[in-house]
């Protein structure tokens, strides 16, 4: 009986063992990661997780280099009308589809394009990103509403089988860094029609024109990603074959894996860090990692929606009275909040403005320094002298006005989020101590960990909280989507009621100005600035500090992939070294990078 | 006899049927986010649309009709969330192996090593005492830890990979220890307890009076009659392995069912839930209905009537 | 009474003296206890129980201990002491934002024998009185074990999981869950034992006497089910809070901002491959061990004692 048990187990076990044998050594990147794709459809979803995917295997008309600059992709060449309206894209000669087993199915042509526009723009797909493509493409909202079932009249067309042809419903400097996300990728007509609802759904319901093919897509056990050997740019690609294994506790683990030498590359975990630098070896491999463009901040919500036991009403109030909400802005003390995370240099993270520096540039000139923008960026956020002093002309203004104090603050955080429930008990002791228990309550509650977003943000549950945006395309714009009123807002800082002019809010007048500037950049950036400074300077939003930013061990330098403002991470140009990259390294080569990035840009800018 | 098996037979189906449709009921409570990977950005006529063409806007008893009828198809439907348009049944099919034959792995050694342990721990002494202490760290400590320590320190010590990997036979190694302790610790106290139950009966008394040494006792009368109820238990504890180990398989990456109830509940994906309830409550019954009859088989004194099973679970296994 | 009753009877008061000279010297609590006493180690162990469940409540009122979620700075610096090892102001040092580890993990302590009590007291009264029905009236019999069998079959973590989820995590949602399923157990154990007891002779004089159901089973049955009922209560508050901590591994338990030991030992989890603040999983983990093995013991050895051949 046990003998036959076990020969059982060896054939079992035997029949699971033939799978994707992953090649060891130099040719492999070894990686893990923990949040699964559940869909390689690119063209609906707008999870970054999966958009990396399709980054690595997907091609698209142009492309960023390593300094973020963009160049050529599968478009050789393009131009854009006088006007701006009107942009013609010419494909390279050559360029193919393959499938996962690297077999050629059908060549690229410019119909995919289109093919790939029309499927976003179909209301029963349900595309995430379909907002992203009709809100610049000339008649493609009318179609994506249902208006017309003529898809010829929408801005998007192949004259021939090499020439791709948007007509845009308004000048959009920002058009060209649009193409290289999800909605803007290629499809092959015939295999998205063949596939129907099936496209997507695994390794082999996908066609590859990226750097990188999907070889072998295992949900929860593991990627293997290969060389795509027709790629127009294969010479760019230097990483033969990449391994990406699944673990659910991947940050926990993979810091004491690449120390064993099983992963290549790790992001160190900020309690490891201590451990780390006492470490012979180890204190040589921890480098920064850099700065992502995810913003976070703090919203105060002026459309509430909360249980009687909230006060409601009180906040109502409160929260329409300028110095009160500046109290509380100039009180948080954003470094402390930022030390349970970062503990090391917290400095590195924190914010001034919503968009992050960095992210754009006029004339040499970033963003955050223009206009109103520059004064805010100059000034330092957290004067707890100041704050007490709006307090208490908060207390006197407002106990006239009939609110009683303490003013109940509901602060929800996600309660699978280790961080957030010790930043937010961080909060609710600093700013108690700083304002007194006797200003400000603040209520800490856990949100449900599924349908967080729509229970707590959405719906309005919130008095407070940290919410984040992180950009789809390089311009300001789109930092400014979290305030719209007609993108499902977070905070609806509209309904502050000191702004309003008439039947719009000051702020919503100041971003439509802003967007009436199509022609000149630096009048753009300039009236973006003005309205982002508006929400900083009246406290309707404190700005907190920007996303990831962690430490990293890596045998792979990230300096020589792909690079962009809002990028994915890309393999295409990574090398592999033998040995793990060590601080110094990084340093010299981050110091050359950022030096040939900014003579680049002014490059391109002139 | 027979008469007994069709008895069984039908109370089993009539209970499988009942969860059928309790199940289907429970799910129609679930909110309607789940049937969207992108509700957050749908409008209302587009959620309409959507639940209309799901069949989601009919009748209850139709929607209950339509439901029945795929199960005896065998169809359990397709993905909504978790992998969208991916055949539950594909899922699983992916997942299953890779559980049971890591189970039946860990079970095999939980049941060699635990009875011997439950032996010497009934015995005590030397070797007993030890055990005991070992069964009773088994059952004390959290297995969420033991489990962490052990993958740390024994893969250190060993020279093994820390994760599982399926072309890499040494890897299975840890898993199916890690998997196989609480089992151990559960057969090692079960059987402590039964055979100092069995001690005071009258055929151990008799037994001894004969003159038989204590070894051949042990072996010969009480681990014979020890066999009946471990046959109630085993079906069910063979079936299960099938739903993996929540722990053991994520902290490995093991590619298996372990974490995947729990995953498709917090990812909202009401269809994968829905088959995922139904298969481990098919199981259940069908273990308990196997287990009757092979008791009822081996064991003449069984009186057939009632719930009268072994009790299950220890403290350890209430990751189910 | 009637008058005429009256004349034919006289009523006696009990005989004292007679019960007291019929008396065997046997109690079966005081043998219980006895034998309970013999066992050495399960005695150190429910001594041990009652010091850790004293302390745990009596904590925060001793002088020199510091609330539980408050978070300490340093006095020069301003900023949070955090990951502080064990020194003398914080016995077990701090955590990652600088809120004792000691007075958390007796506080986690509090919440989970909080659950675990809570669970088990739903689990005795809910499921002694479910059980003594479903045992004692027969027409029911049928029914309610056709329920059980399609509830039971349901794995127990299946259920747990699916009602944490369907309500808003929190520690009412997790009593519910554990009270939702955890009478079944005991419900089926108590109705086994009514079924054998039910139609003992005494009972069903009890029943031709027309005493009430209730009587009947507080007076004749209730008594013989006190042990076996006692060690069930024993092993549930362990298995309650090896619960919460499942829960709060898959991410369904408390709020992160609740010191319970399910999460102080999720939170300790993440710091494990740092070997400085190993501690931080170490200690809560210790704790949570403890408990567990005491009310393990104490009520296996309460079990043995309970068991009338083991009443020397």
């Amino acid at each position: 009986m046990k003998r036959r048990l076990f020969a059982l187990l060896v054939g079992v076990m035997t029949a699971i063992t033939a799978g994707c044998a992953p090649a060891t050594g130099a040719a492999c990147l070894r990686r893990l990661y923990a949040w699964e794709l559940s869909t390689l459809n690119y063209l609906i979803t707008s999870r970054s997780h999966e958009l990396s995917f399709a980054a690595n295997c997907i091609g698209t008309l142009v492309e960023y280099d390593a300094y973020g600059i963009l160049g050529p992709g599968l478009a050789e060449s393009w131009t854009e009308s006088d006007d701006g309206l009107m942009w013609t894209f010419t494909l390279r000669e050559g360029l193919t589809w393959i499938d996962s087993e690297g077999r050629n199915v059908a060549p690229l042509t410019a119909q995919d394009f289109v093919d790939s526009a029309r499927y976003v723009l179909d209301r029963a797909n349900a595309s995430a990103t379909a907002n992203i493509l009709y809100r610049v493409i000339d008649g493609a909202e009318a179609y994506f509403q249902g208006l017309t079932d003529d898809f010829a009249s929408v801005g998007v067309w192949a004259p021939d089988d090499r020439t791709v042809c948007y007509r845009l419903r308004a000048p959009a400097p920002y058009f060209l860094t649009m193409l290289t996300y999800g909605c803007f990728m290629p499809v092959q007509g015939d295999f998205l029609r063949a596939k129907g609802d099936a496209f997507g759904r695994d390794e082999h319901c996908v066609l590859y024109s990226g750097a990188y093919v999907l070889a072998e897509f295992s949900p929860q056990s593991g990627h293997c990603y290969q060389a795509n050997p027709a790629y127009w740019d294969r010479q760019a690609v230097h990483i033969p074959t990449i391994q990406e294994i699944y673990n659910k506790d991947a940050a926990s683990l993979e810091a004491e894996m690449f120390r064993r030498g099983e992963v290549d590359m790790a992001q160190i975990p900020t309690a490891l860090m201590d451990d780390w630098m006492a470490g012979e070896e180890t204190a040589d491999w921890v480098f920064p990692g850099r700065e992502g463009n995810f913003t976070y901040f703090y919203a105060f919500n002026f459309n509430v929606n909360l249980p009687e036991e909230y006060e409601p009403e009180n906040w109502k109030k409160a929260v329409n009275n300028v110095n009160f909400r500046r109290a509380i802005a100039y009180g948080l003390n954003r470094i402390k909040l930022l030390a349970v995370t970062e503990p090391d240099e917290p400095e590195r993270l924190a914010l001034r403005t919503l968009t992050p520096p960095d992210f754009a540039y006029v004339d040499g000139v970033d963003y955050t320094q223009l206009g109103p923008l520059e004064a805010v960026s100059a000034r330092e956020p957290y004067q707890p002298q100041a704050a007490r002093g709006y307090a208490a002309l908060a207390r006197a203004q407002l106990e006239a006005n009939g609110v009683h104090f303490p003013v109940k603050v509901l602060m929800p955080y996600h309660p699978s989020d280790a961080g957030w429930a010790l930043e937010a008990q961080v909060a609710k002791q600093q700013l108690e101590s700083l304002l007194g228990a006797d200003f400000i309550e603040v209520v800490m509650e856990a949100g449900p960990s599924t349908g967080f977003i729509s229970a707590v943000r959405a719906s309005g549950r919130y008095c407070l909280m940290k919410c984040n945006w992180g950009p789809d395309y390089a311009d300001p714009e789109t930092y400014t989507d979290p305030f719209l009123p007609e993108e499902g807002g977070f905070n609806a800082p509209e309904l502050a009621e000191e702004y309003r002019l008439g039947s719009t809010g000051r702020y919503e007048a100041l971003l439509e100005a802003a967007r009436a500037q199509t022609q000149d950049r630096s009048d753009r950036y300039e009236a973006f600035a003005r309205a982002e400074a508006f929400l900083i300077d009246e406290a309707l939003v404190i700005p907190y500090a920007r996303g990831t930013g962690s430490y990293w061990a890596s045998r792979v330098n990230p300096l020589e992939g792909a690079y962009s403002p809002f990028g994915l991470m890309r393999y295409k140009g990574m090398r592999l070294y033998d040995e793990p990259l060590t601080r110094e390294a990084y340093a010299q080569a981050l110091a050359a990078w950022r030096a040939e990035r900014a003579r680049r840009l002014q490059e391109a800018g002139s | 006899m027979i008469r007994y098996v069709i008895k069984r037979l039908f109370q089993a189906a009539a209970t499988l049927w009942a969860i059928v449709t309790l199940v289907f009921f429970l799910m129609r409570f679930l909110p309607i986010e789940g049937y969207f990977p992108e509700y957050d950005r749908m409008d209302e006529t587009q959620i309409q649309a959507a639940l209309t063409s799901m069949g989601l806007n009919d009748p209850i008893w139709m929607q209950l009709g339509r439901f029945y009828g795929a199960l005896v198809r065998g169809d359990l439907g397709e993905s909504l969330i978790y992998r969208p348009h991916v055949p539950v049944a594909q899922i699983i099919a992916e997942k299953a192996p890779v559980s049971i034959a890591m189970g039946l792995s860990a079970m095999a050694l939980s049941l060699a090593a635990g009875i011997p342990l439950g032996i010497a721990m009934a015995r005590g002494g030397w070797v007993g005492r030890p055990a005991g202490w070992f069964v009773i760290f088994l059952t004390a400590v959290p297995s969420a830890v033991y489990h962490l320590f052990l993958q740390l320190y024994g893969t250190a010590a060993l020279g093994l990979p820390m994760l599982f990997s399926a072309d890499h036979p040494a890897s299975w190694i840890l898993p199916v220890i890690s998997m196989s302790l609480g089992g151990m610790a559960f057969y090692a106290l079960w059987l402590k307890r039964y055979m100092a139950d069995e001690a005071g009966r009258d055929y151990v008394r008799l037994a001894r009076a004969k003159g038989l040494p204590p070894g051949a006792v042990t072996r010969r009368h009480v681990l014979r009659c020890a066999v009946i109820p471990l046959a109630q238990y085993l079906p069910t504890a063979v079936l299960t392995t099938l739903a993996g180990s929540v722990y053991v398989e994520s902290l490995y990456s093991v590619p298996g069912m372990g974490g995947l109830l729990v995953e498709v509940i917090r990812r909202q994906d009401p269809v994968m839930v829905q088959a995922l309830v139904l298969i481990y409550s098919a199981l259940g019954v069908v273990g308990l209905l196997l287990g009757d009859l092979f008791m009822a088989a081996l064991d003449p004194r069984v009186r057939l009537a009632g719930p009268a099973r072994q009790e299950k679970g220890g403290s350890h296994d209430s990751e189910g | 009474m009637t008058a005429r009753d009256r004349a034919l009877f006289t009523l006696v008061g009990p005989r004292e003296a007679e019960h007291a000279a019929m008396r065997s010297g046997y109690s079966y609590g005081r043998a219980t206890l006895r034998a309970f006493c013999r066992h050495r180690t399960a005695l150190a162990m429910a001594i041990l129980m009652a010091a850790l469940i004293l302390y745990a409540l009596v904590q925060p009122l001793l002088p020199g201990q510091h609330p539980p979620s408050t978070i300490y700075n340093d006095a020069e610096t301003g900023l949070q002491l955090r990951n502080l090892p064990p020194c003398r102001a914080f016995p077990f040092g701090t955590n990652a934002i600088g809120q004792d580890l000691w007075a958390r993990v007796w506080a986690g302590t509090r919440v989970s024998l909080l659950i675990g009590v809570t669970a088990a007291l739903a689990e005795m009264v809910i499921g002694t009185a479910m059980g003594m029905i479903w045992g004692y009236v027969r027409p029911l019999d049928g029914a309610v074990t056709a329920l059980y069998n399609v509830v039971d079959n349901i794995p127990q973590s299946i259920l747990l999981v699916l009602a944490s989820y369907l309500l808003r995590p929190g520690l009412g949602t997790l009593l519910v869950a554990l009270c939702l399923t955890g009478w079944l157990g005991m419900a089926r154990f108590v109705r086994n034992q009514v079924l054998l007891l039910r139609d003992r002779e005494y009972n069903v004089a009890s029943r031709c006497l027309g005493t009430p159901f209730r009587r009947i089973a507080f007076r004749n049955l209730l008594p013989y089910l006190v042990s076996v009922i006692t060690l069930r209560v024993a092993l549930t508050v362990p298995a309650a809070i090896g619960s919460e901590v499942f829960l709060t591994y898959v991410g369904l338990g408390l709020p992160a901002g609740m010191p319970s030991l399910g999460n102080l030992i999720n939170e300790g989890r993440s710091l494990m491959m740092a070997a400085s603040l190993r501690y931080q999983l170490i200690f809560p983990a210790a704790v949570l061990s403890l408990v567990t093995l005491c009310f393990y013991v104490v009520g296996n050895a309460l079990a043995d004692a309970a068991d009338p051949r083991n009443h020397r």
